[in-house]
């Protein structure tokens, strides 16, 4: 009789105890992103895809070194180039980003002298086209030009410390 | 209720046939309670997902209107645009049979609840019987579903289901018994009317009350208690070869029987419609949702007991608790 009296105050207890922490949760902030509306803060050294910079006169940093070209593992950068007359830099003709290859290590970007490439925050790259998914020069200047993300320190380079 | 009388009398005095004008007040009260469920059974299965959500600090749905209040008409319209799938080898007819089977009486119960003090449909002196009589028809259809689905999950749900039901039936009915011996009355309306002359049962009767919320549950295939339908086991239970409206109707069906155990709760407990300042409506309303709540909030916090713990506890747990409280309860009935 004790026992069964004791088993059911300590069914009591327990369901209560429980109740307690779900009621606490039902009134606490849910922690859900409503995603397309809403999007996370990416932490810092998030790498997305590469993407050429500019300058502020809106020119690409990239002096066609072909650095990031020799650093990427999986060869998925092709850079052709050519000199025209009375010019020091070298022209940058077409400089192509295979996203289907590229394994976002950001090598490329550790690699460039010029600061000219970061890894970006751009991470929606889904198309039904695999052709698309090749980023020619414009396309990555373009995506490098809406980056919202300081990336002076972006990528793998960064030292850890917050950079916004 | 001088509505309907007033209405039936009007069709009388204009002509109608009397077979004919007896017909139409039921029918007119048997539609504004079809109304009652299915408004409030779209708006639970929301709140339900709400709740659920919150308490795993989620949000729920919200994509289609404010927070995703008529997500619940978009899958009612998604159930009506699927397929009709009776799969075969189902015995054919007992398969479609069993979701009306489940609702007609989910629905009927709805008859002797007193919404206030004049509103309800009929009020039977014998409602409680009434009430526990048709809540036990669930139990054949769910073997109705089971057993015509061919289908070894459906059996298996059907069968703990009915083995949990027919268990849980009987200390649900001697807790209930109680209440009746301190009213002494069958008649809901009575039991309110003698807790509005002097308290809520609930101070008397807190074990009839436990017990009572205990086997409801059980009763409703709710968690703690959903045997019949422990998804990591059997699939769905009993309704797992439904699809499309009929699973529909089987859901609107554990809806509208919450809706029942919160009524009951609430009018045999805590003094259904009675309340101060508040119409007897709005306190009804405000005592049903509580329980409801109560219920989800019991359904999202509890994890599932074991099929041999549940009988424990119906039958060693439930059973002598609710005697023992009917046997005080007539003590008491006595000595007053």
């Amino acid at each position: 009789m004790g026992r069964f009296l004791a088993e059911i105050y300590k069914a009591l207890k327990s369901a209560a105890l429980g109740l307690k922490v779900t009621v606490k949760n039902l009134f606490s902030p849910a922690i859900t992103l409503q995603y397309p509306d809403e999007r996370l803060d990416l932490p810092v050294g998030f790498r997305g895809i590469p993407v050429l910079l500019s300058d502020a006169e809106g020119n690409l940093k990239c002096t066609s070194c072909e650095l990031c070209a020799r650093a990427c593992p999986v060869q998925c950068i092709e850079i052709q180039s050519h000199r025209e007359e009375g010019r020091k830099l070298k022209v940058l003709d077409v400089y192509n980003l295979d996203a289907t290859w590229c394994m976002y290590c950001g090598l490329c970007v550790e690699a460039c002298p010029f600061d000219a490439l970061a890894m970006s925050d751009q991470f929606e790259l889904a198309d039904y086209d695999l052709t698309n998914l090749v980023f020619d020069r414009d396309r990555l200047a373009e995506i490098g030009r809406r980056q919202v993300t300081e990336t002076i320190n972006f990528g793998i380079k960064t030292g850890g410390a917050a950079t916004r | 209720m001088d509505f309907f009388s007033a209405m039936h009398s009007g069709l009388v005095s204009a002509g109608w046939p009397l077979w004919l004008a007896n017909l139409v007040p039921p029918l007119v009260k048997a539609l504004i309670l079809l109304l009652f469920i299915l408004l409030n059974c779209t708006f639970l299965i929301w709140m339900e997902r709400k709740v659920a959500g919150h308490m795993q600090r989620r949000m729920g749905p919200m994509r289609l209107g404010p927070h995703g209040i008529i997500q619940t008409i978009a899958d009612v319209v998604k159930l009506i645009a699927k397929e009709d799938v009776i799969p075969a080898g189902v015995d054919r007819w007992v398969f479609v049979l069993a979701p009306i089977v489940a609702f007609a009486p989910a629905f009927a119960v709805f008859m002797v609840i007193p919404f206030g003090p004049n509103l309800i449909a009929q009020d039977l002196n014998i409602a409680l019987i009434f009430i526990a009589a048709l809540t036990s028809f669930v139990v054949i259809s769910f073997l109705m579903a089971g057993w015509s689905s061919n289908n070894k999950w459906s059996l298996l749900g059907a069968m703990r289901a009915s083995a949990q039901l027919i268990s849980y039936e009987v200390p649900l009915v001697i807790s209930v018994a109680s209440v009746a011996l301190l009213a002494g009355s069958l008649s809901l309306q009575d039991i309110v009317r003698a807790q509005s002359q002097s308290f809520w049962y609930i101070l008397v009767q807190p074990i009839g009350f436990l017990v009572f919320l205990t086997a409801s549950l059980a009763e409703l295939n709710r968690s703690p208690f959903d045997m019949s339908e422990a998804e990591q086991e059997l699939v769905a239970g009993y309704n797992t070869e439904y699809s499309g409206m009929r699973w529909a109707i089987f859901y609107l069906t554990e809806y509208a029987n919450l809706i029942t155990f919160a009524a009951m709760a609430s009018t045999l407990f805590f003094g259904g419609w009675s309340g101060p300042g508040l119409p007897p409506f709005v306190w009804f309303m405000i005592k049903v949702y509580f329980f409801i709540f109560l219920v989800m909030w019991i359904r999202w916090t509890l994890p599932r007991v074991r099929i041999d713990q549940l009988m424990d506890i119906g039958w060693k747990g439930l059973l002598p608790l609710s005697l023992v409280n009917l046997a005080f309860t007539g003590i008491y009935v006595l000595l007053r």
